[in-house]
């Protein structure tokens, strides 16, 4: 007899559609609901190993016995492609030889959106060489791997989004990489300390990025950015969104006059800095350059340094007449603020030069501070700078509790 | 109908039940299938749509009319925020209707390719039946007490995939 429930005779693509929205257990499970839905989950087009699967495949107290093997079966019955592959993957659960046997599968079954987090980082996980072949990958997303050496490897033209954290190349280089994908759009790097991959001026040649994010750990002290390469990147058109992460490095200044015409980075809305070492001059000024050259910023979220490494240099803050009054800005977050005459210069340039901020939330480092009445003294005088924008609501947190001083 | 659309090029939809909606042609291009049958000429005045009964048909006009209405996500355009929120309350309190007519609309919704309604039919469903028992499922979903599998099938697909189970 014809099946009456309210999913059976949709056609299949709304079947797996609806499917794929579901976690992979619970796709799988769908095959006992009744006889009209036996094998209905085979149509699925994603597979999701992520931590909530293994927290399911584990038990809440870890105490069910995991083989990467039982997954096998899957693979016999998947009918389709297979578009998106999520592996979060702790290598005491899958040996390497299950997550090569996972990527080979989904390398010929039209692999776009990939995502490979290894957990182990002095270890980085070799990926097997027939992932590159995969042209047609659009978002790859990859933890403590490793790209083999491949005389024939061609590049992914079709990336669109790129997010890597440790990843190494044993033969050609980051920008050789990225030269390939030329389409990309949102580009994430995070480097750990050894050797730098990242070149600006490669980056700088994507005219499609609009998201950009990068991430040096120094674990040692020793990495030094130029920031003449960061202004590199003002060249990119369509960029909306910065974040740079300096977790111990140094700033070295711009030594070199920029020949190229742009000056600003004129579409970015979104401009994020972490770890700045405010008693280092150069960064500090750093900082103040990069909200001059956004004249369209939106959104600034900054976070200071947990420690300091210096005494503090005294940065000389002029208030440039011409750039007062002219930033955009509407929401500003500042968190690990230690009220250095710094980080206060900072903040008062902020207030007074933006007409239209609607909200400021900064965030004390009551410990740093010495203490919660320091952290009272502090916001109280905060409360007292100038601003441009009357409605600008100020939030201090870490005071005692979330305090409204508009 | 307010005076700011009355200028612009009209279409009507015709139900299976005979009741014909006027809507601006702006609203119905949120329709692939009707965008198609526009830009290859191939539609008269009135489009019948034969397999959409009128409750399910204004529901589906209430949805293009509002999808229509709120700023499309575009490369230079400034994606507002409010706008972007607005459309996701829109969405959320819309999919909050019994399962037959969820079922409707998303037939008619794939019979006229309108993507982002097919998204949000089949995440309702799949939201209401995650993490839920096979019994549960069935309820939800109306399965026929007829269509069940034997003890025994049962036990052997259990068995066969019997990760998911455990």
């Amino acid at each position: 007899m014809e099946p009456d429930d309210y999913i059976s005779s949709m056609p299949p693509d709304v079947i797996s559609n609806i499917l794929d929205r579901l976690p992979t257990q619970d796709a799988v499970r769908t095959d006992i609901l009744a006889r009209s839905w036996r094998f209905n989950w085979t149509m699925i087009t994603q597979l999701i190993f992520d931590a909530d699967f293994f927290r399911f495949m584990l038990g809440p107290d870890d105490e069910k016995e995991f083989n990467g093997r039982s997954l096998y079966r899957l693979l016999i019955h998947l009918k389709g492609p297979i578009t998106k592959f999520v592996l979060d993957v702790n290598p005491e659960l899958l040996d390497n030889e299950d997550i090569n046997h996972w990527i080979l599968f989904v390398s010929r079954n039209g692999i776009k959106d990939l995502t490979l987090e290894y957990f182990d980082r002095d270890h980085p996980f070799k990926l097997p060489t027939q992932l590159y072949s995969c042209m047609q990958l659009e978002h790859l997303k990859l933890e403590h791997c490793c790209f083999r050496h491949s005389p024939s490897f061609q590049g992914f033209p079709n990336l669109r989004s790129l997010d890597f954290s440790n990843v190494g190349f044993q033969s050609y280089t980051f920008g050789e990489f990225i030269s390939r994908s030329p389409l990309l759009e949102i580009l994430k790097f995070r480097e750990f300390g050894r050797t730098k991959e990242v070149k600006t001026d490669e980056i700088a040649k994507l005219r499609n990025l609009k998201t950009l994010s990068l991430s040096w750990f120094s674990f040692d002290g020793q990495m030094t950015i130029k920031s003449s390469s960061i202004f590199q990147l003002m060249g990119l058109p369509k960029l909306q969104e910065l974040s740079f992460d300096f977790w111990m490095c140094n700033l070295m200044t711009a030594d070199v006059v920029r020949k190229k015409a742009p000056t600003s980075f004129n579409c970015l809305k979104t401009l994020k800095l972490s770890f700045i070492d405010f008693s280092d001059e150069v960064m500090a000024s750093f900082v103040f350059k990069m909200i001059c050259a956004s004249p369209n910023l939106q959104t600034l979220e900054i976070k200071a340094c947990d420690n300091y490494v210096s005494p503090e240099t005294l940065w000389s803050l002029e208030l440039d007449p011409k750039t007062a009054g002219k930033l955009l800005l509407l929401d500003v977050s500042f968190t690990s603020f230690r009220g250095s005459k710094n980080e206060v210069c900072l903040l008062r340039h902020l207030l007074a030069c933006s007409p239209l901020l609607k909200k400021i939330s900064i965030k004390l480092e009551l410990e740093q501070l010495g203490g919660r009445d320091e952290g009272f003294k502090l916001s109280k005088k905060l409360k007292k700078l100038y601003r441009a924008s009357p409605a600008a609501e100020i939030y201090i947190y870490g005071v005692v509790r979330v305090i409204d001083f508009s | 109908m307010s005076t700011s659309s009355s200028s612009s090029k009209k279409i009507v939809l015709k139900s299976a039940d005979n009741e014909t909606f006027e809507i601006d042609e702006i609203v119905a291009l949120e329709s692939q299938a009707i965008k198609n049958m526009i830009e290859d000429e191939c539609a008269d005045n009135v489009i019948p749509l034969g397999n959409i009964d009128s409750k399910t048909l204004s529901k589906i006009i209430e949805y293009c009319k509002k999808h229509a209405e709120s700023p499309k996500k575009d490369d230079n355009a400034d994606i507002d925020e409010k706008a972007v929120e607005d459309l996701k309350s829109f969405d959320a309190e819309f999919a909050k209707v019994d399962m037959p007519l969820i079922q409707d609309i998303l037939m008619a919704a794939n019979f006229l390719n309108i993507d982002n309604l097919i998204g949000l039919m089949c995440r309702t469903i799949a939201d209401r039946i995650k993490g839920k028992t096979p019994e549960e499922i069935r309820k939800i979903l109306n399965i026929n007490k007829n269509d069940l599998l034997s003890p025994e099938q049962e036990a052997k697909a259990r068995e066969e995939n019997s990760w998911a189970f455990d």
